[in-house]
């Protein structure tokens, strides 16, 4: 990457930042910078994508940056005024030596991936064939346009933050497109270890899980350093189902804030998204009826839905407007004699330490925790884990092409959408687990 | 106590799959798809008009691909692509490319395809236009490239 690609990048993270401080999204109580900005990188992001898209729609161009940045300085005041967000507490937070070396750990691996992402060139055949094009077509354009690709019908999020980018640069090239990742798989790994922060009878270790689990997730670190999109899928879906349970905890509108963005985000992000988010919903209203409070537990499942189809609406209209179909090869004929077939292949693809390790951590966890796991602390989780589980497996039952050979393909980037989610629930449990790891500050 | 047992070994077993995982960050990096054929892009940028569309004729079947394809599509943008497997026969590559408008067959490297395969034959429909006249270098000698243009 030369320097001028790294101001660009620089420029695109600083714009993202503002944009999502501006938006009003904040972590309830007392949080560190670093979790604040990852928080508003990933709004921003969402935001500005979301733009590019609305002025596709009434067809004007996002090449002049400011006409974009515009649109999502509208749309961040706007959802400021719909958040209203409390003011912050002004004291600092003080974080101990222990949680200091995690913090560590967590930011050397992170500094590890964007290293490799700026020095390996893109190898990703989707990122050719797909997103990367997409991007190359969108930034020439300044607009969604016909690429040509064969999945046309997706959804735009991803081509879209990547041409952002390339139009700041004001050059194409694809390894410089797929840099934008590992700033929002860092911005992640931070939230995700917020998240754990708050989630933990010792915060201490909320950073080694998180280093934990982006190491873990099959396809997650690989996603730093290849343009392709289940990253910000993983990223974007995980932190609506967190936000979601962390409400049931602590019914902070905040947390009901980050569930909407970020499940509306997770919709735009790939074809895959909406149905993910429909699971999410699926399993919240399940635990309402389970818990006989549909009245007061149903809250996050009408925010993150509606926000989803309000997110899609934009792009349904697009696609109206322009004429891109939708083709049948991820719903075609459902096969369940295919099942047998599909469980062998998906053994085959985790037989391995570093493609199935943590799925057999996860499944160990899960299954040592046992009766834990309907307990209302886990139960939302649990839930959400085994239905997208289910999920993957009926996508790949329903596929058109033969379903075992679809999940030797895909299984490994279509299991990271929820993996991060099975292994949070594996650290909540070895968290309770107390002379495996002493008691910290 | 078995408790605390078995949770150290999930934690010892995450830890392994960390410790592998952490590999992926000193591994070499992968070649992008296609790379073989990358001398042979800009003879192609510049045989192919931008508005045109051509064809691909993926050499193996499903599952064997090298990622050719895709890696063609993205440096050839913004002319059109299309792809159709090389057991397919003459006739449904005529109909393909006269149904979608596509004039060019880009042959990365001939070498790919089985000697009787009409890709390598002289055809009277199509023109062919070698790579040779064009070559810079002794980059690429192995590769036996060219582009086949309709004629009628």
């Amino acid at each position: 990457m030369d320097g001028a690609g790294l101001g660009a990048l620089a420029l695109v993270g600083a714009e993202w930042c503002a944009i999502g401080r501006l938006s009003g999204v904040a972590w309830p109580g007392e949080t560190v910078r670093v979790a604040r900005w990852s928080l508003y990188l990933l709004t921003g992001a969402f935001l500005v994508g979301f733009s590019q898209l609305l002025l596709s729609l009434v067809g004007l161009s996002f090449t002049h940056a400011a006409v974009g940045l515009a649109v999502a300085v509208a749309l961040a005041v706007a959802i400021r005024l719909v958040a209203q967000p409390p003011p912050r507490p002004s004291r600092k937070m003080r974080i101990g030596e222990r949680e200091r070396y995690g913090w560590a750990v967590l930011g050397l691996l992170l500094a590890a991936a964007t290293l490799r992402s700026f020095a390996v060139p893109e190898a990703g055949w989707d990122a050719f064939s797909h997103w990367g094009l997409k991007a190359e077509a969108y930034a020439l354009t300044g607009q969604i346009t016909n690429a040509g690709t064969v999945h046309e019908y997706y959804p735009p999020l991803v081509p879209l933050l990547e041409a952002w980018l390339l139009i700041h640069r004001g050059a194409i090239s694809i390894d410089l497109a797929k840099t934008v990742w590992p700033l929002l798989g860092s911005a992640f790994a931070i939230c995700l270890t917020w998240h754990l922060r708050h989630a933990l009878r010792r915060p201490w270790l909320a950073p080694f899980f998180a280093a934990g689990i982006v190491l873990g997730t099959t396809q997650l670190l690989e996603g730093f350093w290849t343009g392709q999109a289940d990253l910000a899928l993983t990223a974007y879906l995980c932190l609506a189902t967190l936000a979601v349970w962390q409400w049931r905890g602590v019914p902070d509108r905040r947390w009901l804030v980050q569930a909407a963005l970020f499940a509306a985000a997770a919709s735009l992000t790939k074809y895959e998204g909406l149905p993910r988010v429909a699971v999410l919903v699926l399993a919240i209203l399940v635990i309402a009826i389970v818990e006989r409070c549909l009245r007061e537990r149903t809250l996050p499942a009408l925010t993150t839905g509606a926000a989803s189809i309000v997110a899609q609406g934009p792009w349904l209209a697009y696609r109206a407007t322009h004429a891109v179909a939708a083709s049948s090869e991820h719903l075609s004929q459902f096969q369940p004699q295919a099942l047998e077939a599909t469980l062998v292949a998906l053994l085959a693809v985790f037989g391995g330490v570093r493609s199935g390790g943590a799925l057999l951590v996860a499944i160990m966890a899960m299954a040592l925790a046992g009766p834990r796991l309907i307990r209302p602390r886990y139960r939302l989780l649990t839930l959400v884990v085994l239905l997208q589980l289910a999920a993957t497996v009926v996508a790949f039952l329903v596929s058109d092409t033969a379903p075992d050979l679809q999940a030797r393909t895909s299984a490994t980037r279509l299991f990271a959408h929820f993996m991060p989610v099975a292994l949070f629930v594996a650290a909540l449990w070895l968290d309770e687990v107390p002379p495996i790891i002493r008691p910290g500050r | 106590m078995w408790r605390q047992r078995i949770g150290l070994i999930v934690v010892a077993a995450w830890l392994v799959v960390c410790l592998a995982r952490l590999t992926r960050l000193t591994e070499p990096a992968e070649v992008p798809p296609g790379q073989e054929a990358a001398p042979t892009f800009t003879f192609f940028q510049q045989q192919i008009p931008a508005t045109a569309g051509y064809l691909f004729v993926l050499p193996r079947e499903f599952g064997q691909d090298t990622g050719l394809g895709p890696r063609l599509r993205y440096e050839l943008y913004p002319r059109a692509y299309d792809d159709i497997r090389a057991s397919q026969d003459e006739q449904a590559v005529r109909d393909l490319m006269r149904r979608e408008n596509l004039r060019y067959i880009v042959v990365t490297d001939a070498n790919l395809y089985p000697t009787s395969h009409w890709l390598r034959q002289p055809r009277d429909w199509l023109k062919r236009t070698d790579f040779d006249a064009n070559r810079p270098t002794r980059c690429c000698a192995a590769l036996d490239t060219y582009v086949l243009e309709v004629v009628f």
